[in-house]
């Protein structure tokens, strides 16, 4: 009966993790050792059917990871034989499992895989090989995953992957980033929407990358952000007669902050002055919803500012002239 | 004085076989009185374990947990202080502490706790402390190289907070201390 069955389905479980375990167990310290013991884990668990795939192929795809990054300090050897272990081999492998993997189907699973392959490779400087991971976590995006909420993690996952990646030159890095944008303005709901959006802010400025600090499009960012902001207002107004919360708007505030302390010009003390006057403004209106959450999020945001300004130096002048 | 145990990033069975042994006979049933755990367990055998070292369990849902039931943050308040959960892929850039205050000044609390770099990071600031038990298995990590298993205990004393760091360095258990005071100023908005 449904007893039993529900029995087997925990021992089956228990059984391939396991054998998950087994395999981080396994180790050789000398690479080509490694990838032989992988090859042949690899050929034992592609048989395991597609019940079993999800359990066993991420572990197998971290112990690969982790002979990369092993093999990652030493430059490849002109003169070493063609059969020696590389980096490049093991990516075409990691790109062949994960593949086995998304045809399951496990879309969710396989997406942050190819990701972290994507991160892997930039760190070995191969940037055909990580483009490629990236347009694989993208196909499965747009083809596989549905569900919002799946979507909100994955757009997360990866916009904060690309923000990490310096391997790309401006057009594969323009592509992917534009990309990440426009599936953020696509998500269902208009709070996810401004989010994810507003986070996309960080793919045009990198603080430790002299060449990667594009204020006119973080401020195009942000005003996407706000227009977003906006429009969830007028829905939560059409649904419910009321304004609904200045949360997302104390949000952005933030983020323009944030990038205005890192020395965007483009962000301006008016702008960040506009900012605290619309939220304020709403926050007393008449049809505000009452939300102590926000509340004390925006309390909490023009104390940061009192602190700031008090700090004297270069951030002190800096926040001098806003005025709370 | 309050004991709390703070820790994530576990990744069992993905990246790692289990915690390390010297870190289980440390963690014994009945000293600590509450459990944070920042998320990526990943599986039910580690949430088992968890919960009888402590029954008092608040888990966060990371990007590799099945478990759709963990938020993605979580707030509870013990002693005088205010606690704030959150894995933190949700924050970018990843492990960036101006971003990680923003979401502090956000959820409106004294001490704020992450995961996701599997870095061990404990940064104090006038809205309170910003704390990453960095990964309690060593799992590995794209973002962090070489991650040495670690995990955080708070001691929670009135107005102050003792945090320990334990890190598991060539086989032997470190500890380091950092000391923080709540200010009166840093109070908050009663809700």
């Amino acid at each position: 009966g449904n007893l039993q069955d529900e029995i087997d389905e925990d021992d089956f479980k228990e059984e391939q993790n396991s054998f998950a375990r087994l395999i981080q167990m396994l180790y050789n310290e000398d690479p080509e050792e490694m990838f032989k013991i992988i090859c042949t884990v690899r050929k034992h668990i592609l048989t395991g059917g597609p019940k079993r795939l999800p359990f066993t192929i991420p572990s197998l795809i971290f112990s690969c990871l982790k002979l990369v990054r092993q093999l990652q300090g030493q430059d490849e050897n002109p003169f070493g034989n063609e059969t020696s272990t590389t980096p490049k081999k093991i990516f075409q492998l990691l790109n062949q499992t994960i593949e086995a993997l998304s045809s399951v189907p496990a879309p969710e699973l396989s997406l942050r895989l190819y990701l972290q392959c994507a991160e892997a490779a930039n760190d070995c400087d191969l940037e055909p090989v990580a483009y490629e991971f990236f347009t694989q976590a993208y196909i499965l995006y747009e083809e596989e995953i549905s569900d919002s909420k799946a979507q909100v993690t994955a757009i997360h996952l990866i916009i904060g992957t690309l923000q990490r990646m310096h391997v790309f030159g401006v057009e594969n890095r323009d592509t992917l980033t534009h990309k990440a944008t426009g599936y953020s303005a696509k998500l269902l709901k208009k709070s996810d929407q401004c989010r994810a959006v507003y986070a996309c802010s960080n793919l045009f400025w990198v603080d430790d990358q002299e060449n990667m600090k594009d204020g006119e499009r973080v401020l195009l960012c942000l005003k996407r952000a706000l227009r977003i902001a906006n429009a969830a207002q007028q829905m939560a107004n059409a649904a419910r007669g009321n304004t609904g919360s200045v949360t997302l708007f104390v949000e952005i505030l933030n983020k323009y902050l944030y990038f205005f302390e890192k020395g965007n010009p483009q962000i301006t003390v008016s702008t960040i002055q506009g900012l605290i006057e619309l939220i304020t403004t709403e926050m007393h209106s008449d049809t505000a919803t009452p939300d102590p959450a926000a509340d004390a999020f925006f309390a909490s945001t023009l104390r940061y500012i009192q602190f700031q300004k008090q700090k004297g130096g270069a951030v002190g002048e800096k926040y001098e002239p806003i005025k709370v | 004085m309050v004991l709390v145990l703070a820790l994530g990033d576990l990744h069992v069975p993905h990246r790692a076989p289990d915690l390390p042994a010297k870190f289980k006979s440390m963690l014994v049933p009945g000293k600590i009185q509450h459990i944070i755990c920042t998320g990526n367990l990943c599986i039910k055998e580690v949430h088992d374990y968890l919960k009888t070292l402590c029954p008092d369990l608040h888990i966060t849902r990371g990007e590799y947990d099945e478990e759709t039931r963990y938020p993605e943050t979580k707030t509870l308040t013990i002693g005088q202080f205010k606690l704030g959960l959150c894995h933190g892929h949700q924050v970018i850039p990843w492990g960036d502490l101006d971003s990680l205050a923003m979401l502090q000044r956000q959820l409106d609390v004294d001490i704020l706790v992450t995961g996701h770099t599997h870095q061990f990071t404990a940064y104090k600031h006038e809205g309170g402390v910003v704390i990453n038990p960095g990964s309690a298995t060593g799992a590995y990590s794209s973002i962090t190289y070489d991650v040495n298993p670690s995990f955080v205990l708070m001691d929670i004393d009135g107005l102050r907070v003792v945090v320990y760091v334990y890190e598991l360095i060539d086989g032997e258990v470190k500890v380091d201390k950092i000391d923080f005071k709540k200010t009166t100023t840093a109070s908050h908005t009663a809700h």
